[in-house]
């Protein structure tokens, strides 16, 4: 019996342990690199579940170049946020918003190859919709870049309810994605508790949340995701920023987070499993 | 010079009436049955509808060409239909055509061979098919030159992209195609 076959396996265990192992070995550069670790955690997984197969080009191929592609984007804002406040490129434009932007496009670009087979209202109200969840998702999580515990917290409860949602709908294997970044994430989000990091790198920040949009708006397209519970899941890095007394040790933060958040992503997965019941399940 | 041209004009007409005939594909009766093994315990089974396509039979030889349409799986139960339809399998949205084209056809007297490509989930690979039966004749209530053939072969999936649940699902997935025709 191979264990590399077991989605458990493929989606919470190896991103977890390869997410944990990375950012223990790369602890002195922390955080800047060990935040990348959980991208390596999201990857190896992805690879375990022998979806990295780059032909023919399809929107997970895409999914994964692009999410490459978000750590140079997050590197360069990185760079331009962590100069002087005056700096000339910084008065010129806001880099957080450059990133949002970057993300409503690449996601935008996923999905436009599908909908224009489609056309017409469906074709406009899909696309406006993506691009107004991806902006909320990417604004949410961006946001929270001084604030490792809600921002571990909130990424990795978003994804995992993306990944259960879209699991309920149609593709076991995009929530299976959905739920390995998670996984990635939760290990970080462990670490933090146990750290006193004051910030999470946006090269990082900026790839989960290109990943956390491109995966919930493919579960629309692709996996009978409705847009009311891309709506619900908005919520995650909303509540995660609920006042906490200031005094309270980081695992205590972490865990009253993670009620915060586990309760909007609850919602979410309530609903995905309502409309699922509607029809006969099978295994 | 009179005479020569009358041969030329009347060669050409005894060849077109000997020309390759070429039918229609009839939708309604033209489909892709398949059979995948679940979990080793049963065998699942389904069925593709055509979407048209032509065929050509000229003498022992021809060629054959139909389109399908994944986004019509029907296994007999909504929700795994749903299933086959994500990317985890067909992935028919951003996929949605499916197609054997022949490259060449061996017709013998209790069947044939195809040579040919088939493209499913955006890949095209070379598949063979073997004729297990075929009829021609007058329909009898259109009264149309019709043709029919059934065809069969055994394809990997996970070659086409389809590594969803490998190996607890077959990744042989054993294909019959059925196609009939007019002219």
């Amino acid at each position: 019996m191979n264990l590399l076959n077991f989605p458990e396996i493929q989606s919470g265990l190896i991103p977890f342990v390869s997410s944990l192992i990375l950012a223990l070995v790369l602890h002195s550069r922390w955080p800047q690199w060990s935040a990348l670790s959980a991208l390596a955690g999201f990857y190896i997984g992805a690879a375990s579940m022998g979806v990295l197969d780059l032909t023919p080009t399809r929107s997970a191929n895409r999914i994964f170049l692009l999410g490459l592609g978000f750590v140079a984007v997050g590197s360069i804002v990185d760079i331009i946020t962590n100069r002087s406040s005056n700096s000339l490129i910084r008065q010129i434009c806001n880099p957080i918003g450059l990133v949002i932007l970057a993300i409503v496009i690449s996601v935008a670009w996923l999905i436009y190859s599908p909908l224009s087979r489609q056309g017409g209202m469906v074709m406009v109200g899909s696309l406006l919709s993506a691009i107004a969840w991806s902006a909320l998702i990417a604004a949410g999580l961006l946001t929270l870049d001084r604030q490792p515990i809600r921002a571990y917290t909130a990424i990795t409860f978003l994804a995992l309810a993306i990944g259960i949602c879209t699991a309920l709908g149609a593709s076991i294997l995009l929530g299976q994605l959905a739920i390995g970044l998670s996984a990635s994430c939760g290990a970080l989000l462990l670490l933090t508790c146990f750290t006193n990091v004051q910030r999470v790198p946006l090269k990082f920040i900026a790839v989960a949340a290109f990943l956390c949009a491109a995966i919930g708006v493919s579960g629309v397209i692709f996996a009978k995701v409705t847009w009311l519970t891309l709506l619900l899941l908005a919520g995650v890095p909303l509540i995660v920023r609920l006042p906490l007394p200031v005094a309270w040790s980081r695992l205590a933060q972490a865990s009253v987070v993670s009620l915060f958040a586990a309760l909007a992503g609850s919602a979410a997965v309530s609903l995905a499993l309502w409309q699922s019941a509607q029809s006969t399940s099978y295994y | 010079m009179k005479k020569i041209s009358l041969f030329i004009f009347s060669t050409a007409l005894l060849s077109s009436a000997y020309a390759a005939d070429t039918y229609t594909v009839d939708p309604g009766h033209t489909y892709a049955h398949f059979a995948v093994s679940h979990l080793g315990f049963s065998t699942m089974r389904g069925r593709i509808d055509s979407k048209g396509g032509s065929f050509t039979i000229d003498g022992n030889s021809g060629s054959v060409s139909v389109k399908l349409d994944p986004a019509s799986v029907d296994t007999g139960h909504d929700k795994r239909d749903d299933h086959l339809r994500s990317p985890d399998f067909l992935n028919v949205v951003e996929f949605p055509d499916m197609s054997y084209a022949s490259t060449s056809v061996t017709l013998t007297a209790d069947g044939g061979s195809v040579e040919g490509n088939l493209t499913m989930m955006g890949k095209t690979l070379p598949v063979s098919l073997d004729i297990t039966a075929m009829k021609c004749g007058e329909h009898p209530f259109s009264k149309k030159p019709t043709c029919g053939f059934d065809a069969t072969t055994t394809i990997k999936r996970s070659s086409f992209g389809s590594q969803y649940g490998l190996p607890a699902i077959g990744d042989d997935m054993q294909l019959w195609i059925e196609v009939e025709g007019s002219r």
